[in-house]
């Protein structure tokens, strides 16, 4: 059997075996995460050439690392300049690209198949969004497969749908954005029919919906149970509201308690996701302000200025490993700070001026609003 | 003034006159004079501790850089004097400045030109630079009995009332990146627009022993703002080959890296570690000085417009002659700003002269780069003529 079958075969038995989510790893998965970390490290150093040539020049070879915290990062703006992946470009099946930032282009990251992704994204959702349901009625208002196929959040949403999601789902965003009017009479719809449902949005898509509501006056209370589900894609916008008044207006303009307004956290670099969510606090006896990963990804702290690793629970910028991340890269430096400790993070945006800029970039575009 | 209160067209309209009205009888000279001798007197006074905090927040820069530079900008536009020849009576000409928050105050020549023309002018700045222009025109009210003409709030970019702005200005000046420019362009064709695009500036070097002034002149030029300006340094070209290009890159890097420490934020290092990554992934064995902490010089054979990457990310390269270098930017001859020049002071003088008549009109000093003066053609427009004249 072939390298790569194999590992994505231990690496499918591991999604399987593990918990969804724990707070801190159990030491029978660390040490199957650990071997399996230092065998995709040993597959992405052979067949990555790209990255060999980097961990060579950090003196960093499967003979070397030994733990998977020693296994070398790449910041996650190489994404932008160099394919990353661990097969000919050619037989790559899938490419999702980062969304719009400043940069001359985005970054792209390249899958031979989707299979890793698509089964740990799933099983985290269920697990983190949506307790003991097995579907609920469900609204999209965030990209998907269908209008943004190069999107990987939108790949989710979409598998989500499909899986979870009731008859009468609906996807009600394009690239032209939110459908407000259609939205409404959705959720109009179902609000009146007293079933619980779930929204899947971008922090944007959502602003714009509610900033929509509130201009008319309407409010729609939402059935008991009902929960929303947003992530920062902002396919190149920026949110100027902060989080917490995102939180009280859309708590107020859907008549829902604000612990039912979960939170992912993921970037097209990754191919899982952290989630924070009342569901998994309540469960786990975590602190509702803590973001949560699956056994399959790990982070770490490190001190902005030297990228040496920090000790657990220190406020540094993130490192992730990504067992998920099989055909690229699974050690990603980000430019995000945060706290970890264990599977649970706390966010604290990103680095200051972390986006690189080139004269007058910054000047935020007005076509955005327009398309 | 509360801007919250303009939404539509005809509020702006109204705006527009009410500024005009009050610009009625101003002299130019006067006018110049008075906003001149502020800037004079603010660059030598220490910053404030409140502006400077809502601009670090706001534009992610550190304190001391903001604290340096403001000076810089301060002291350069306190020099120069616009040319009103060929404006015959007041303009009235109702004037809208889309402002970048690359670096601060970019609105600032622009406005106050304008408004010495008699136009009314009113400014929509960006959320990452909102304090500097309005902090002027705080000062200037202290300062002043007069009017100052100008108006200025961050209305965000997608709110309604920075299109009822646009639509209601005569004229447009905006500055953005490319694609901000071009859409301006094309939704207000009908209108007049200068655009301020997507620039950068290079350093010339005449000798591979420059003196430690003139290495620390150059470092200013290229980290103040940390990279972020149309007239930041994000290559230098060596005048000789490649073993004086290496000899002047090694003794340059510790010094940029000494100045780029102290306006650095946390966290400055990772984009001294990306380039880095970018180019070990790549296989590209250029030479290369970097510095874990704020700053990273490169050396490539030739000229190399993808890495140029902000974030004291910087190219020391040969180039035969100013010729040669021109060459080498290629296509991108066009988006270049200004020239620093590191230069033995005998030769300056002509090297000026050369670069200018390459159509370069904006050829500075090491260490001066960042001073525009107050009448400088930023993109060969000249203000206030291009907008009010003929």
């Amino acid at each position: 059997m072939p390298q790569r079958a194999v590992l994505k075969e231990k690496i499918l038995n591991f999604i399987d075996a593990s918990p969804a989510f724990s707070l801190s790893p159990g030491t029978e998965h660390e040490q199957e995460f650990h071997h399996l970390a230092l065998e995709v490290f040993a597959y992405q150093f052979e067949n990555n050439e790209a990255y060999q040539r980097l961990c060579r020049l950090r003196n960093a070879t499967p003979e070397t690392v030994q733990r998977w915290q020693d296994i070398p990062a790449v910041t996650t703006t190489s994404f932008k300049s160099v394919p990353l992946f661990c097969h000919p470009l050619e037989n790559a099946g899938f490419v999702f690209y980062t969304s719009g930032t400043t940069r001359t282009q985005p970054g792209e990251h390249y899958f031979y198949d989707l299979d890793l992704y698509k089964k740990g994204s799933l099983k985290s959702f269920a697990a983190a969004c949506l307790d003991d349901r097995q579907r609920l009625p469900m609204l999209i208002i965030g990209p998907s497969a269908e209008f943004f196929p190069h999107s990987s959040l939108g790949r989710m949403f979409s598998w989500c749908m499909r899986e979870y999601g009731e008859d009468g789902s609906a996807i009600l965003f394009t690239p032209r954005g939110v459908d407000v009017e259609f939205a409404c009479d959705w959720l109009e719809e179902y609000a009146g029919a007293g079933k619980a449902l779930i929204i899947l949005a971008t922090s944007l898509a959502l602003a714009d919906l509610v900033t929509a509501l509130e201009e008319t006056g309407a409010r729609i209370p939402l059935p008991a149970g009902s929960r929303i589900l947003d992530t920062g894609g902002s396919k190149g916008r920026h949110l100027t509201i902060p989080r917490a008044e995102l939180l009280q207006r859309t708590a107020s303009v859907f008549a829902l308690p604000e612990t039912m307004i979960f939170n992912e956290y993921g970037m097209t670099e990754m191919s899982s996701q952290y989630y924070q969510t009342s569901i998994l606090s309540g469960q786990l006896g975590a602190d509702p302000a803590v973001h949560l990963s699956s056994p399959w990804l790990r982070s770490l702290a490190c001190d902005p200025d030297t990228l040496e690793l920090l000790p657990e629970g220190s406020k540094g910028i993130l490192r992730h490993f990504d067992l998920l991340n099989l055909d690229s890269v699974a050690m990603l430096q980000t430019e995000d700070l945060g706290q970890v400790q264990g599977h649970s993070l706390i966010l604290h945006g990103r680095l200051p001026g972390a986006e690189p800029r080139g004269c007058s970039l910054l000047s935020e575009s007005l076509l955005s609003y327009r398309q | 003034m509360n801007c919250v209160q303009y939404k539509t067209a005809a509020d702006f309209d109204a705006l527009f006159n009410q500024l005009a009205q009050k610009s009625e009888g101003r002299n130019p000279e006067s006018y110049l004079e008075r906003w001149q001798g502020l800037w004079q007197r603010l660059a030598q006074e220490p910053p404030e501790p409140s502006l400077l905090s809502g601009m670090a927040q706001a534009g992610a820069m550190s304190k001391a850089d903001l604290s340096a530079g403001l000076r810089v900008i301060l002291t350069g536009l306190s020099c120069g004097r616009p040319d009103f020849s060929g404006i015959k009576a007041p303009c009235r000409r109702r004037v809208a400045i889309v402002a970048a928050g690359n670096i601060p105050g970019v609105a600032v020549a622009p406005a106050v030109a304008q408004a010495a023309a008699g136009c009314p002018v009113v400014v929509k700045l960006s959320r990452s630079e909102p304090y500097f222009l309005p902090w002027l025109l705080e000062k200037w009210q202290e300062s002043y009995a007069e009017p100052a003409g100008i108006v200025a709030h961050p209305w965000p970019a997608d709110s309604p009332a920075t299109e009822a702005l646009l639509s209601s200005a005569e004229t447009i000046l905006a500055f953005g990146n490319d694609f901000t420019v071009w859409d301006i362009r094309d939704t207000y064709r009908r209108k007049q627009v200068f655009g301020f695009g997507q620039k950068f500036s290079i350093a010339w070097a005449g000798s591979s022993e420059p003196s430690p002034e003139q290495l620390r002149a150059l470092a200013h030029d290229v980290a103040l703002f940390r990279q972020n300006g149309c007239l930041s340094v994000q290559v230098v070209f060596v005048h000789g080959g490649k073993q004086e290009t290496l000899d002047f890159a090694r003794q340059f890097a510790p010094v940029l890296d000494d100045v780029a420490r102290q306006f650095a934020l946390p966290g400055a290092g990772l984009q001294s570690r990306q380039i880095q990554d970018e180019l070990d992934l790549l296989g590209v064995h250029w030479a290369r000085e970097c510095r874990p902490h704020a700053s990273c010089v490169i050396m490539p054979e030739k000229f190399q417009h993808e890495f140029m990457r902000g974030g004291c990310v910087v190219q020391v390269v040969p180039g035969q002659n100013i010729a040669d270098a021109i060459a080498q930017i290629g296509s991108y001859w066009p988006s270049v700003q200004g020239v620093s020049l590191v230069w033995p002071e005998a030769g300056c003088r002509e090297q000026q002269e050369l670069w200018n008549q390459q159509g370069v009109g904006y050829v500075r000093c090491a260490g001066q780069m960042q001073a525009p003066p107050l009448d400088w053609a930023n993109g060969g427009i000249e203000l206030p003529r291009a907008v009010c004249a003929g």
